[in-house]
């Protein structure tokens, strides 16, 4: 794969942070807040003083007005590790540019924004079973290893999400970000795999991806489709009446998966492959809190 | 157009067989998909079930088909006659040696036909590369390999024959080997009036030759060693079959004569010709006859002689003398401050001599000798002491009677010439470098001065005090010979016959000169004149044996080729496939999911 990206691109993406919805348990400070009070510039609460409390958190003010001794707290902010988990299946190289390419862009872009949040960034590519991972780590030197491990790796076998995800919560040991990319054309279900992720304690943001074409295709006659993770094929006489059916099994498709995104409290984006990765993080990430 | 095999245009039948297989590749179309789930069972649609072609001017299929027919045109081996020269390259080259003026026809030089004749080569031979050489003595390019005939026109239009020799085939072939060679060139054509020896086969020639010609082949200008003025040697050769008795014309810088020769048909003669009035240095022959070749009816010689005597008289003076002497050389009167060349003494008696030659007539010289006991003068014929002295060169001494002579005393050695009896008429003393002439008594005494021996004696006496005759010193040169010009000293200019200053440059030793007649060197140290003529060689022309000219054109005239055009249509045929190819993976990758 080849993440089209470029570096102008990346210049735009270096003020961006990615944020998440709950507070993070980690020991580590970083720039994600958790739900412990520690030190940083967000004011959480006052209490009372006890022995050994850093004097220097002592509020004078307070005390003059009210002659009490009080403490102030602050919003601990702790880092957040950030699992960016890409659809390599076969079915990734439709389109022209393929799903896969259009996807290891976007986790490219994304581990960007991660690392310059000083977030631990990892790497999970997988289709039938997940690839070899690349754990999360800090710093820029981690990009270097993402853009290599990208262009290393080509979309082949067929999906298997539920039995990926559930290696993956497997193979880690701390709860973090996880940004999963797919067409979502898992014929072994999902679900399994997302409520596992949910278990863990993973805060979970979903970017699916369809090609235009697929979207909305234009061919018509006889034409013998292939599935290109199974071989599977079917003849059809395409005419408009097979494409409207076609547009509204699509329709159904990602309705089906939207709602059980949203009931799972998922945060999901769509889009395809024909759609800039600006626009993409600016119009709807941005738009909807994922990266402020 | 015609074609080698007609018979490949059969192979359009399997156009039809292409058009099978696009129909058959419209009928079902392969796509790969994401998920077949999202296709399977979708009701088909009854009027996309019928077989059909999906375009009928579907362009892929149109370029398959032009490419099969280009394939087919280049294996049925199509080929076109086109009319083309033979040459790859033509080299002119022109023989511009002095011959070359010769007028075979009327008002037409051999170098015009020559001229005329390239310019025939240059239109029927139409070539790629084409050079032009002038051939002569300093044989050099005139136009290096070109492609445009008008180049060699315009050359051609400025071109003229020198007045140089006939050039060396070597440098010839140097030439050829400057502008590419002789495998660079299907034809070199010569173009001369000469049979020039050892050429390469491949180098043409063609010749321009006969007409008339008589000429003078040498010439050359001597002192006459026994009398006054100088005797001019020539050659003459008659290439005519005709007995001819031209004109000579003989002239210096004064004075001319004119005789009649006579030269058998087709000889060399050889002449001597006294020119006795001549006092000039600067020599013309000039031959008055009707031929062809005008340049060798001239020809030029310089010679150094001495420009006069400077003469001193002490006492009276002798006209007598005078007359011999001037009969010898042209006489001035010495500056009273400069040292005379001759200094005559008549009828005084010297206690000291004056400087330089002197000549004693009736004088003594109280240190040298002295004329003793007069009343003893003798009278009689004069004898010869030693008849063999070259002061008697030509002198008979009996015919001069001497009327008295006295005896003469000489206090230092003296060589006696002449004697009365046993007394010294004429004797000679050499003195420190200088010689004393004593003659002993009055030349109004003796006959001599109206004998025939009086000038001769005078003339020998002034060939030993003076440079009479001089050294045999002259220049003559032929054209495209080099001058030598560091022998003079530094040369101011240098004056052509046609009378141009030429400037050399500094440091400059050689000069060529380019055109007979004289050229007049200045330099620090002396003026020298050096005559120029045309190589004797230009002369032996007309009577070489005539080969017939071989033409040139007749072989190289143009002709019809084959040009196969197969090449040409199986290139068209790939660059077709090329394209088809890249259109067909472009639509290929678009119809995979559209």
């Amino acid at each position: 794969m080849k993440p089209q990206i470029h570096e102008a691109f990346l210049a735009r993406l270096s003020t961006l942070r990615l944020t998440t919805r709950g507070r993070r348990k980690s020991q580590l400070a970083g720039g994600h807040s958790s739900r412990r009070a520690g030190v940083s510039l967000e004011f959480l609460d006052y209490r009372s003083y006890l022995p050994g409390d850093d004097f220097r958190y002592i509020d004078w003010n307070a005390y003059g007005r009210l002659d009490r001794l009080l403490v102030r707290s602050f919003v601990h902010e702790s880092d957040m590790p950030v699992y960016v988990i890409v659809d390599l299946s076969a079915s990734m190289s439709i389109g022209s540019p393929s799903k896969a390419d259009y996807a290891s862009g976007l986790a490219a872009a994304l581990a960007y924004v991660g690392l310059r949040g000083f977030d631990r960034v990892g790497l999970y590519l997988f289709s039938k079973t997940l690839h070899v991972p690349l754990p999360p780590a800090r710093g820029l030197a981690q990009m270097s290893r993402i853009f290599q491990r990208l262009e290393a790796d080509e979309p082949r076998g067929q999906t298997s999400m539920d039995d990926a995800l559930g290696q993956f919560v497997a193979s880690v040991s701390e709860s973090g970000l996880v940004i999963l990319i797919s067409d979502f054309f898992s014929p072994g279900g999902r679900e399994q795999g997302l409520d596992s992720l949910l278990r863990h304690g993973h805060e979970v943001v979903v970017v699916h991806i369809l090609a235009p074409e697929e979207v909305d295709p234009k061919n018509a006659g006889r034409t013998q489709f292939v599935d290109i993770e199974t071989g599977r094929n079917v003849t059809l006489a395409v005419g408009e009446q097979t494409l409207a059916e076609y547009r509204e099994r699509l329709a159904a498709f990602r309705g089906e998966l939207a709602g059980s995104l949203r009931r799972r409290a998922i945060l999901c984006f769509e889009t395809t492959t024909d759609r800039p990765l600006a626009s993409l993080f600016h119009e709807d990430f941005r738009a909807r809190g994922f990266v402020r | 157009m015609s074609f080698l095999h007609p018979a490949a245009f059969a192979l359009f039948a399997s156009a039809a067989i292409l058009v099978f297989l696009a129909f058959l590749r419209a009928l079902t179309r392969q796509q790969a998909v994401s998920s077949l789930a999202l296709w399977a069972g979708l009701t088909q649609s009854p009027e996309r079930q019928r077989p059909q072609l999906h375009r009928w001017a579907d362009p892929l299929l149109l370029l398959q088909l032009l490419a099969l027919a280009a394939m087919i045109f280049a294996i049925a081996q199509p080929q076109r006659r086109v009319e083309q020269s033979a040459l790859r390259g033509l080299v002119l080259i022109l023989d511009e040696s002095a011959s070359m003026r010769t007028e075979d026809a009327p008002e037409v030089s051999r170098f015009s036909r020559a001229v005329e004749r390239a310019r025939v080569l240059l239109s029927e031979n139409p070539a790629s590369r084409l050079a032009l050489i002038q051939f002569s003595s300093r044989s050099h390019v005139v136009v290096p390999p070109t492609d445009d005939p008008a180049v060699i026109e315009r050359a051609l239009d400025g071109l003229e024959p020198s007045w140089r020799g006939d050039g060396d085939e070597s440098d010839l072939l140097n030439l050829v080997s400057a502008v590419g060679g002789l495998d660079s060139y299907d034809r070199l054509v010569l173009l001369t009036d000469r049979t020039p020896d050892d050429l390469p086969a491949s180098i043409t020639t063609e010749r321009f030759d006969g007409g008339r010609n008589i000429g003078i082949t040498a010439f050359t200008v001597r002192e006459n060693p026994s009398g006054p003025g100088v005797s001019a040697f020539l050659e003459l050769r008659n290439e005519t079959a005709d007995a001819l008795e031209p004109r000579l014309t003989l002239r210096d810088e004064t004075t001319s004569m004119t005789v009649t020769l006579a030269v058998g048909p087709e000889a060399t003669e050889q002449y001597v010709s006294p020119f006795s009035s001549s006092r000039g240095s600067r020599f013309i022959a000039t031959l008055s006859v009707e031929d062809d070749y005008a340049a060798d009816n001239v020809r030029y010689f310089s010679l150094d002689r001495p420009s006069g005597l400077s003469i001193r008289w002490i006492g009276e003076e002798s006209l007598y003398l005078r007359a011999a002497l001037e009969s010898v050389v042209e006489l001035r009167n010495a500056e009273p401050s400069d040292a005379a060349d001759l200094t005559v003494v008549v009828g005084r008696t010297l206690d000291e001599l004056p400087p330089g030659n002197v000549l004693l007539l009736a004088s003594d010289v109280r240190a040298l000798y002295r004329f003793v006991d007069a009343d003893r003068a003798t009278s009689g014929t004069a004898e010869a002491d030693d008849p063999a002295h070259p002061l008697l060169a030509g002198v008979e001494p009996q015919g001069i009677y001497v009327e008295t002579v006295p005896e003469t005393l000489f206090l230092v050695d003296a060589i006696s010439i002449l004697r009365v009896g046993d007394v010294p008429l004429l004797s000679l003393i050499e003195d420190r470098g200088r010689l004393l002439f004593v003659f002993s008594t009055d030349l109004r005494g003796t006959n001599l001065p109206i004998t025939v021996d009086f000038p001769i004696l005078i003339r020998n006496l002034l060939s030993t005090v003076a440079r009479v005759p001089g050294p045999l010193v002259h220049e003559w040169r032929a054209v495209g010979e080099p001058v030598d010009l560091a022998s003079s000293g530094a040369v101011r200019s240098i004056r052509s016959p046609g009378g141009e200053t030429i400037t050399p440059e500094s440091g400059r030793t050689l000069f060529i000169a380019e055109e007979p007649g004289f050229y007049e060197v200045q330099a620090a140290r002396e003026t020298r004149t050096i005559a120029v003529n045309v190589p004797p060689g230009e002369s032996a022309r007309s009577l070489l044996p005539v080969e017939p000219v071989r033409s040139a054109a007749a072989s190289t005239s143009s002709q019809e080729v084959t040009r196969r055009l197969w090449p040409l249509f199986a290139w068209i045929a790939l660059l077709l496939l090329a394209v088809e190819a890249g259109l067909y993976l472009r639509f290929d990758a678009s119809r995979r999911i559209g």
